[in-house]
């Protein structure tokens, strides 16, 4: 006796089989063949005892009789799928009928195998079943690893980038303040060079990493019921000051109140944020970015639309590509990253993001969300 | 008599920046480079002031050094020494440091991003020393009778014990006291 438990433990590691069928030759007979491979088995006679024993055990394979009395097979299958959905079911049919064998595994079953049966086609079948389930645990564990690394590479990666960064910029401003020596008006004047462009590039490692710390599935994952025009009265806030330096004026046509929509606040923030700071960007002195928000045909529209240089038409399609910079516009600040991380957010959230625009004229961007 | 400010950060280049900002406002400055030194040099230094980067020789230095000198402080009689954090973290991580500033989970007086404008790191240094001027001449107006060493500004806080629902009403509390009271499992509401 201990010496079959000790083989069990050796040998089966986690492979626990559950057979759940009310004739006791089936299950004796199934014990047998298995207890040679040193699985852990166990048996149940008709469907509440297999469900509790499966609820209580978590086994990582079933296989099931489908025609029980007082039992719904099929019933039984979406339970445990609903359960664990990586465990696998194997049904058993008596009645060699295909028909039954299909409809199981739409139900959730993994495979079948019919009444009469070797031992050789069972131990086939049970083996099959387990391996898939040995492969799907792994690709959830790796998937969870790959997240976790990638975090620990951005946030590493940032603090990298970073530190060398804030240690030219402190020095560039002890020189800039004169705290070390005097300075000529012409090297003060090379020092607002460097001091804009070490903030451009500051700027553009903090986007980098916004975007690839943003993961579609983490953006899914934390969706709530939020206000978006309370979102976008806060963008529109917080850029006024910027409007004003560069004479734009942010007009806003947004209903007092709006029904909530599912969303990541954070997310859909900074995808405003960088629509309309493009907006004011390429924009001319004394011109507009025109927000408005409504429900068309059953979906939630942001447009944004500016009196700005315009996009050449054959540059529409390139535009949300990370990086992507029209030519000639090296001139205004950005990091290329902005319309990509705009999009990815979209994405997220399942909408729709479309662009007009006219050169010379301004452009419009059209945000749909569900 | 200088003031005198210990900096406790790794970068080289970073340091010796800051050093200069203050070594031209008058104050003498000390700089470890990493967490240990940190510890040893604030015996033999005993500074005014802490200046701190979170990000040491690993992730968790920088929080180690403050519980280290925290703890420390416990033990002797007027020693609370304000501390300052330096970060180039930004966003969320800052956004959730600045919301702890000052609780027990992160006990220092202030949170600066790096890189820091000369004068805004000094007008910072400045309020920092001069709240504990105040709270240090106030601290004999501390009525807990439980503690010994007090530091902290003394402010008013209202004490009720929400097991057995007893009202203590109201006293003149250290922040230290106030947090003690506050993990013992008080609800201690300033007032």
């Amino acid at each position: 006796m201990s010496e079959i438990q000790t083989r069990t433990k050796e040998t089966s590691g986690e492979n626990k089989i559950l057979i759940i069928d009310d004739e006791k030759i089936i299950r004796e007979s199934c014990q047998e063949i298995f207890d040679l491979n040193g699985y852990q088995i166990l048996t149940a006679e008709d469907g509440h005892t297999g469900l509790d024993l499966f609820q209580k055990e978590r086994p990582d394979l079933i296989l099931l009789d489908l025609k029980m009395p007082d039992c719904n097979g099929m019933e039984l299958i979406e339970d445990i799928n609903a359960n664990d959905p990586n465990c696998m079911v194997i049904i058993i049919t008596g009645y060699g009928t295909i028909e039954s064998a299909v409809e199981a595994m739409r139900y959730g079953a993994y495979d079948y195998i019919s009444k009469p049966f070797t031992p050789d086609e069972l131990r086939f079948v049970v083996r099959r079943g387990l391996e898939k389930r040995k492969l799907v645990l792994e690709a959830d564990k790796l998937k969870v690893e790959k997240q976790t690394l990638r975090e620990n590479f951005v946030s590493l990666v940032s603090h990298e980038l970073r530190s060398p960064l804030s240690a030219i910029l402190q020095n560039l401003m002890v020189i800039n303040e004169g705290l070390s020596a005097e300075i000529s008006p012409q090297v003060r004047n090379i020092l607002d060079k460097i001091d804009h462009r070490m903030r451009g590039l500051i700027k553009l490692v903090s986007d980098w990493l916004d975007a690839s710390r943003m993961e579609e599935g983490e953006i899914i994952r934390s969706m709530n019921p939020i206000d978006i025009q309370s979102i976008l009265l806060d963008v529109i806030d917080l850029l006024k000051p910027l409007a004003r330096e560069n004479h734009v004026e942010l007009k806003c046509d947004i209903p007092e109140s709006y029904p909530m929509i599912i969303g990541n606040a954070e997310t859909l923030h900074m995808c405003f944020t960088n629509l309309i700071h493009n907006g004011i960007k390429f924009n001319r002195p004394d011109g507009f970015v025109q927000i408005t928000l409504k429900d068309e045909n059953r979906l939630n529209t942001v447009t944004i639309q500016d009196t700005g240089i315009g996009i050449p038409e054959d540059k529409l399609t390139m535009i949300f590509e990370a990086f992507f910079r029209c030519s000639g516009e090296r001139r205004i600040n950005g990091s290329g990253l902005g319309l990509s991380i705009a999009k990815k957010v979209i994405d997220a959230h399942s909408g729709n993001i479309t662009v007009q625009s006219k050169c010379g004229e301004g452009t419009i961007f059209t945000v749909q969300l569900p | 008599m200088k003031t005198k400010i210990q900096l406790v950060e790794d970068d080289t280049d970073f340091s010796s920046a800051v050093t200069m900002i203050l070594e031209k406002r008058g104050y003498d400055c000390y700089t470890a480079e990493s967490a240990r030194t940190g510890l040893r040099m604030v015996n033999e230094v005993n500074p005014d002031l802490i200046l701190l980067d979170i990000m040491l020789e690993d992730r968790s230095a920088g929080f180690r050094f403050i519980q280290n000198i925290r703890q420390q402080q416990s033990y002797e009689a007027n020693s609370h020494i304000p501390i300052i954090i330096l970060s180039s973290i930004k966003h969320g991580m800052a956004d959730k440091m600045k919301n702890r500033l000052g609780t027990y989970l992160l006990p220092v007086e202030d949170f600066i991003q790096k890189p820091v404008k000369p004068d805004m790191l000094i007008d910072r240094i400045q309020k920092v020393i001069q709240e504990k001027k105040s709270a240090l001449e106030k601290i004999g107006d501390c009525e807990c009778t439980f503690e010994k060493n007090h530091y902290g500004p003394v402010r008013r806080y209202h004490v009720y014990d929400p097991v057995t629902h007893i009202d203590y009403g109201e006293f003149n509390y250290c922040e230290k006291c106030a947090m003690s009271d506050q993990i013992r499992g008080f609800v201690v509401r300033m007032l």
